[in-house]
């Protein structure tokens, strides 16, 4: 059980803090800071998962050792350099995340801060203490455990157990196969895995990143950040107006890659928008990282859904036609498009094979 | 169109929060200076909105993938769009009124934890404690390959989310009236009022089917005990059986 649990912190912890440290480094100083250096190592590893998997789901059946081996290379190298990198920084008495600004704290601050930190935490145990149903799950969460329990990659049926061929719309979404994976590192099983404890983490990711957005939009006023955060809660707690709406999927089903969708890659999108922009006319060093994130986004975005490849690519798009026009500025409609080439590619390749 | 006009109100649901955001957007229309913000939380959004309720982007849409349009309305901001304006509109106003404004998103919406699909859970698996329990009972031993069951049509969606290693004659895709497959002669037979032991046992057989499980209250014509089935044990509501016409193979 503390062996499981250690892993699971090296791998849903440690290994996005460290990646995310080596892009810390290059990030526009005012992005810097642990919670965005997790978001953004977070990011960089389900696509370096996506684009490690997809090609040897394509070709080796029995290739799940393969990925595991390599991805935990990969992931090794990656947070032990940010790490080790962070460490000599240290050394050399620079600061990696920027120092905070003042908030000035008062009793209204402290009792709105409280009531986020109550209602985050409430929704959080009731992700343990309650089960929902969800039909979908008899597909996603059997073929992560199949994966978890036989090595093979969508060549079982999950509904019977029967053997199956590949199938093209699911096999290029592989966050199913990454949760095998964290279960397969951790001997967690990935029913328990995807129902309990995944979303602990998804979740808060979730949570961060509308932190984050609200940190953006409130930037002129700091006292408005609380409330927003509290409205952001209500929104989700009580969204369930139908079984089609982003908040039932982050509160019902969140380990799926559809509600990833929802509740990760989009609101990421807005995010990283708000970064690159955040400033007009501004040159600043560091901006490259920040369309890199926006190119990682479109590969994480393939791993959720066939039909997300599209839905990013249209949100960025229609993005990138309202700013430039707004900018004047055509190079932003060709970075913009640039940043979609991923979504280009899983497409294309759905349509060949 | 009426098609989407439909889509749109399967998304909207039983609560108005889809009308605080059309408001949300229109104070921002009206009151946002920031430029980014406005691109994208304004124009951006307002694109989106317009071609989700375009006829021709609809069928486009259905060329690449049917029953997902809904989706094209996760790409609103509407958490991000009701929250600022809404943190805008009570910073005028004393520090408590958040609650207001928190009782009115619940008045607008619907509490997630009442819906009908969110029970306690009963183990950590979040799935029902008897399926655990009978999959326990037919579970294969060490050296021994994977079996096959049939099970009560409530039970199918839980069975292979406890472990792979319990195949099943049909699964969740024979429960979807809409799906490919139409009926399947073994479901049909489980979901007769009364089970037809003969009909059962000779389906089983073909199916190469090693376990029968059946909710207790069903009445069953025959007796199992005559065609080589044995009653292995039972939980609150089911019963398990052992066809042993169907041998379970060794590694």
């Amino acid at each position: 059980m503390v062996i499981k649990g250690f892993v699971l912190l090296l791998l849903m912890v440690v290994a996005p803090i460290g990646t995310g440290l080596l892009i810390n480094n290059v990030m526009p100083e005012k992005q810097r800071g642990i919670g965005n250096t997790y978001l953004c190592g977070f990011l960089c590893l389900l696509a370096l998962f996506q684009v490690i998997a997809v090609p040897i789901v394509f070709l080796d059946e029995w290739g799940f050792s393969l990925i595991v081996m390599l991805y935990t290379c990969l992931l090794t190298i990656l947070s032990g350099g940010g790490i080790i990198d962070a460490l000599h920084c240290f050394r050399m008495e620079r600061t990696i995340w920027k120092k905070k600004g003042s908030y000035n704290w008062n009793k209204t601050l402290i009792i709105q801060w409280s009531m986020v930190g109550i209602l985050i935490l409430f929704q959080l145990v009731m992700a343990v203490v309650t089960a929902s149903f969800d039909g979908d799950d008899a597909y996603y969460v059997v073929n992560s455990l199949i994966t978890q329990e036989t090595d093979t990659l969508y060549r079982i049926l999950p509904y019977t157990g029967l053997s199956t061929s590949l199938d093209m719309r699911h096999a290029m979404a592989v966050f199913p196969i990454w949760i095998a994976y964290i279960a397969k590192m951790t001997g967690i099983h990935a029913t328990i895995l995807s129902h309990t404890v995944l979303p602990l983490f998804l979740m808060s990711i979730t949570y961060g990143i509308y932190y984050q957005i609200g940190k953006k939009l409130c930037m002129e006023k700091k006292e408005m950040l609380p409330v927003y955060m509290i409205l952001v809660c209500g929104l989700h707690l009580f969204g369930n107006t139908s079984i089609y709406t982003n908040a039932t999927f982050l509160m019902m089903r969140n380990w799926q890659g559809k509600s990833m969708l929802a509740n990760v890659v989009i609101p990421a999108v807005f995010l990283v928008l708000l970064w690159i922009f955040e400033e007009e006319g501004e040159k600043k060093k560091g901006k490259k990282i920040l369309w890199f994130l926006l190119f990682i986004l479109n590969i994480v975005a393939a791993m959720m859904s066939t039909a997300s490849v599209f839905l990013n690519s249209l949100l960025i798009g229609v993005m990138a036609l309202v700013l430039t026009l707004q900018k004047k500025e055509i190079k932003i409609l060709i970075k913009l498009i640039m940043c979609c080439i991923p979504c280009v590619i899983y497409a294309a390749l759905y349509v060949v094979m | 169109m009426k098609d989407i006009l439909t889509i749109y109100q399967q998304y909207t649901g039983a609560g108005f929060l889809t009308i605080l955001y059309l408001l949300a957007l229109i104070y921002l229309w009206l009151s946002e200076k920031n430029t980014v913000t406005r691109a994208i939380f304004v124009y951006g959004a307002s694109v989106i909105q317009l071609l989700f309720f375009c006829p021709l982007f609809y069928y486009g849409y259905q060329l690449l993938d049917k029953g997902t349009y809904y989706r094209i309305l996760w790409l609103l901001p509407m958490t991000i769009t009701i929250a600022y304006v809404g943190c805008i509109i009570l910073a005028k106003y004393p520090a408590g009124s958040v609650i207001l404004g928190f009782l009115l998103i619940a008045l607008c919406g619907k509490f997630v934890y009442s819906n009908q699909y969110i029970s306690k859970a009963e183990n950590p698996y979040h799935i029902p404690q008897e399926v655990v329990e009978i999959c326990e009972m037919i579970m294969p031993k060490e050296n021994e390959e994977r079996v096959t069951g049939v099970f009560p049509d409530e039970l199918i969606h839980f069975v292979r989310q406890y472990s792979s290693k319990i195949q099943m004659v049909y699964g969740r895709d024979y429960l979807a009236p809409d799906w490919i497959y139409g009926d399947h002669p073994m479901r049909e037979a489980m979901n007769k009022e009364k089970i037809q032991v003969f009909r059962l046992v000779k389906l089983a057989n073909s199916a190469k089917c090693q376990y029968i499980i059946l909710k207790g209250e069903k009445q069953i014509i025959g007796d199992f005990n005559n065609f080589n089935v044995e009653f292995i044990g039972g939980t609150k509501h089911y019963k398990v059986y052992r066809n042993k016409n169907v041998e379970i193979f060794e590694k």
